[in-house]
């Protein structure tokens, strides 16, 4: 080999050295961000693109910018929520292809702050779907609407998640061949308070998966976890959407769970008795008739009778029906109703219930007082116009509706039987507010405004910002407004919800590519 | 680079070459008229030789040419038979060089290692383009020329990160520098140069909103190579050219300071207060090469 030869392969074989080592672009790769989600004290992104969270604190004046790892090249985060106190933030792992054998499914729990390690769950299955305890205790992850990628999936498999500790309990609902659509927690109606269901003197903390027409009831703190399951009629089309606890007392003992179905005319009624045998729990099973269709129910104990009483939108009618007897009475509506909810109602010194009845796109609110609704002869309830048509409601407290109505707002005072309009830009959007003490906040998608209503006083006030709206989020822990607007870079806009003004405002811009320029 | 040392070294350190001045240059016979009687008599010396005429110091410009002593007079042909011979054009003085100025263009990449270019440019060599005026003078009698200059180069780049942004760049540099040249042959140097300055970069990262950003960073670059020029002698006026032209072919490194790239969005009247996150850090730190044209004035 000649020198001329040696010079020209060793120059070639540098050459192709160097250009093999050239690095891969790293800004090839689409930037994948999950909509984000709000902590108490600030939001979250999942950037899928890097494997990270992305944690975003605004302070008063300045924005802190954490990002968190979770997971490899072989693993994707499949989603992520967030705890119903504030206080963590869950995220799945799933394998990122089918060819990834011997990764596990994992849940993470991080703290809203995205400091420390997070808490790791071995869930085993790419559940799609999370139900969270309002006792703040528990997650319950399942399948959803059956979207699982897997090839051979267990629709009725679900995982028990203990958020107060590390305990993970894989289980398959011995149901008879429903497929699981959605999982409640039956009797927790405060945040943050266990409320154990007392059956024959033993407490239960029961968990109700609805299937397709039955019903399976589980005791979260049964280490054998026992499962009792409820065929509900699959030859009457019985399709459970809805469980409604009342809890046992001097006029009906027992606890009763009822489930609403999504079609048919009738209520479940699933009296929850002892087992005769063990501390478990068993259930007795009656279909309750309560008209042409059910829109909606509650409970409702009068001094002598304990009711359950139910809209019935076909027939314009609520309906009370005694579920000690099963027999009951009706009381027309001048309009259809299929939304009930309850207050408490002050008749001079004396509080009495209060039913309060609406249908989306009606034109009024019906309020009945149920002080002595047995005796309910020539009893007619008493109505709210909306004239422009009910979109949404919203209950701000006992006395208090918010009522969104094309581009209207209607505060709607019951003591005083008074509806306040506010009109706006755009229509509202629940997602859009957050209810501060007395002070109304709303930031509806796609309007450039951010307005505050004093619910005192009724005095609106808005502040101009310098982009639209998409997403808005009140955070409790710094007491700030934050909005988002659409922007891949991150753009975001802090308001103080105490004095929404420019001069205290502050709009921060690039934190969702804060450090891009330093990744490897 | 040790090679390109020892190479340099020894060209410093050969015997000092011939200088640029060419050798004088020699005077040609004046044209001969074919019916005149000088060219008779050359004829006639050609068949019996004569000692050649020597130019003699001219009492009349129009001659050039006297007759040697013991040639009769009459040989000189006169003056309103024959045609004036050509003036010849006086010999300009050769003219040593001491100093020389360079007017440059000049083209060039730069390889930046940094990945957060990236951003800016898919391709890690950007296209930069400068011009240069510099000056040297000789040191002493050696063949070595000290000097200095100053250049203004310019580069930009555009991207599109992710697919989602778009990112624009451009850089200005102001630079002045001190070089060493050393004259191998005549139209032919090699040089080292050294320089620093300053970069003013212009950058926007454009999202749904739009970002700008001005950072101006110090610099500093070394480079070495090789000047290729016309050397005198093949020029017109030979030994006293003022002006030549050649190319120059160097490589060396541009080291710059570090951006912090926080682009500030670009608000209307009377904004919100607003604040921008750090991107990170932008190193534009590379090898390069350049290739420029010059005028030389010497």
């Amino acid at each position: 080999m000649d020198r001329l030869t040696l010079l020209t392969v060793t120059i070639s074989s540098i050459s192709i050295s160097i250009i093999a080592c050239v690095p891969a672009d790293p800004f090839a790769d689409t930037l994948e961000l999950l909509p984000p989600v709000t902590t108490r004290d600030g939001l979250v992104w999942v950037d899928r693109a890097h494997d990270e969270l992305v944690f975003v604190l605004p302070g008063a004046e300045d924005l802190t910018v954490k990002r968190t790892t979770l997971g490899d090249d072989r693993t994707i985060i499949a989603w992520d929520a967030v705890t119903r106190d504030r206080a963590s933030v869950l995220a799945l792992t799933v394998p990122a292809t089918a060819k990834e054998e011997d990764v596990d499914e994992q849940l993470h729990r991080f703290a809203a702050e995205g400091d420390g390690e997070p808490v790791v769950y071995d869930v085993h299955a790419p559940f799609s779907a999370i139900s969270l305890s309002p006792d703040h205790r528990r997650a319950v992850l399942y399948f959803g609407a059956d979207t699982s990628a897997e090839q051979l999936h267990n629709a009725n498999q679900v995982a028990l998640v203990d958020l107060a500790g590390t305990a993970t309990q894989n289980v398959t609902l011995n149901g008879f061949g429903g497929s699981l659509r959605a999982v409640e927690f039956p009797g927790q109606r405060v945040e943050g308070q266990p409320a154990p269901i007392t059956i024959g003197g033993v407490n239960h903390d029961t968990v109700a998966f609805l299937a397709t027409s039955e019903v399976v009831l589980l005791d979260m703190d049964d280490p054998a976890l026992d499962q009792v399951a409820i065929p509900l009629g699959m030859d009457i089309g019985f399709a459970p959407s809805t469980t409604l606890l009342r809890p046992g007392n001097p006029l009906f003992v027992d606890p009763v769970l009822f489930v609403r179905s999504s079609a048919g005319s009738e209520v479940g009624m699933l009296t929850l008795l002892p087992e005769p045998e063990g501390t478990g729990f068993t259930a007795q099973i009656s279909l309750l008739s309560v008209g042409q269709s059910v829109g909606d129910f509650v409970y409702h104990d009068s001094e002598t009778v304990p009711y359950l009483i139910t809209t019935d939108p076909g027939a314009r009618d609520l309906v009370f029906t005694d579920i000690r007897t099963q027999g009951g009475f009706a009381v027309e509506l001048t309009d259809a109703a299929s939304r009930l909810f309850l207050r408490d109602a002050q008749d001079g010194d004396t509080s009495t219930r209060e039913l309060v009845a609406w249908t989306p796109g009606g034109t009024r609110i019906s309020t009945l007082g149920l002080g002595g609704i047995e005796d309910s002869l020539g009893r007619k309830p008493r109505q709210l116009n909306i004239e422009t048509g009910i979109d949404a409601l919203v209950q701000l407290d006992n006395d208090r509706v918010l009522v969104g109505s094309g581009t209207r707002l209607y505060v709607v005072d019951f003591p005083a039987e008074q509806v306040t309009p506010l009109s706006s830009q755009v229509p509202y959007d629940p997602l859009g507010s957050a209810l501060v003490g007395d002070r109304l906040l709303l930031g509806t998608a796609g309007q450039g405004w951010v307005s505050t209503v004093d619910l005192q006083t009724l005095n609106p006030e808005s502040m101009l910002l310098d982009g639209t709206i998409a997403s808005f989020h009140y955070l409790p822990g710094p007491k700030r407004i934050v909005v988002t607007h659409a922007d891949a870079a991150g753009h975001l806009t802090v308001v103080d919800p105490a004095d929404p003004a420019r001069s205290t405002s502050r709009v921060h811009w690039g934190f969702l590519l804060s450090g891009v320029l330093d990744r490897e | 680079m040790p090679t390109f040392t020892l190479f340099t070294l020894s060209l410093f350190a050969a015997p000092v070459a011939t200088d640029r001045e060419v050798a004088p240059v020699e005077i040609g016979a004046p044209a001969e008229s074919a019916g005149s009687p000088a060219g008779s008599a050359g004829s006639s010396a050609g068949s019996s030789p004569q000692p050649q005429p020597t130019p003699a110091p001219a009492n009349d410009p129009t001659e050039f040419w006297v007759a040697p002593p013991g040639v009769p007079a009459a040989v000189k042909a006169p003056a309103a038979d024959l045609p004036p011979p050509p003036a010849p054009t006086p010999k300009p003085p050769d003219r040593p060089i001491h100093w020389r100025v360079d007017i440059m263009a000049s083209l060039g990449t730069s390889v930046l290692r940094d990945l957060a270019w990236r951003a800016f440019d898919n391709n890690r060599s950007t296209l930069q383009g400068g011009v240069t005026v510099r000056a040297d003078s000789r040191l002493g009698n050696s063949r070595l020329f000290l000097g200095g200059g100053a250049m203004v180069r310019a580069f930009s780049a555009k991207g599109n990160p992710h697919g989602l942004f778009d990112t624009t760049l451009r850089v200005r540099e102001p630079v002045g520098f001190a070089r060493l040249s050393a004259v191998t042959v005549e139209g032919v140097d090699v040089f080292v140069q050294a320089g620093g300055g300053v970069s003013i970069i212009d950058l926007t990262w454009q999202s749904a909103a739009s970002t700008s950003q001005r950072s101006i960073v110090g610099m500093a670059d070394g480079l070495a190579g090789v000047a290729l020029y016309l050397p005198k002698r093949w020029l017109a006026r030979r030994g006293a050219s003022r002006v030549t032209g050649g190319l120059e072919l160097g490589a060396g490194y541009t080291w710059r300071g570090d951006v912090n790239v926080r682009p500030q969005v670009d608000t209307e009247p009377d904004p919100i207060m607003t604040g921008s996150s750090s991107l990170g850090d932008l190193s534009l730190r590379g090898f390069a090469w350049r290739l420029g044209l010059f005028v030389r004035f010497q």
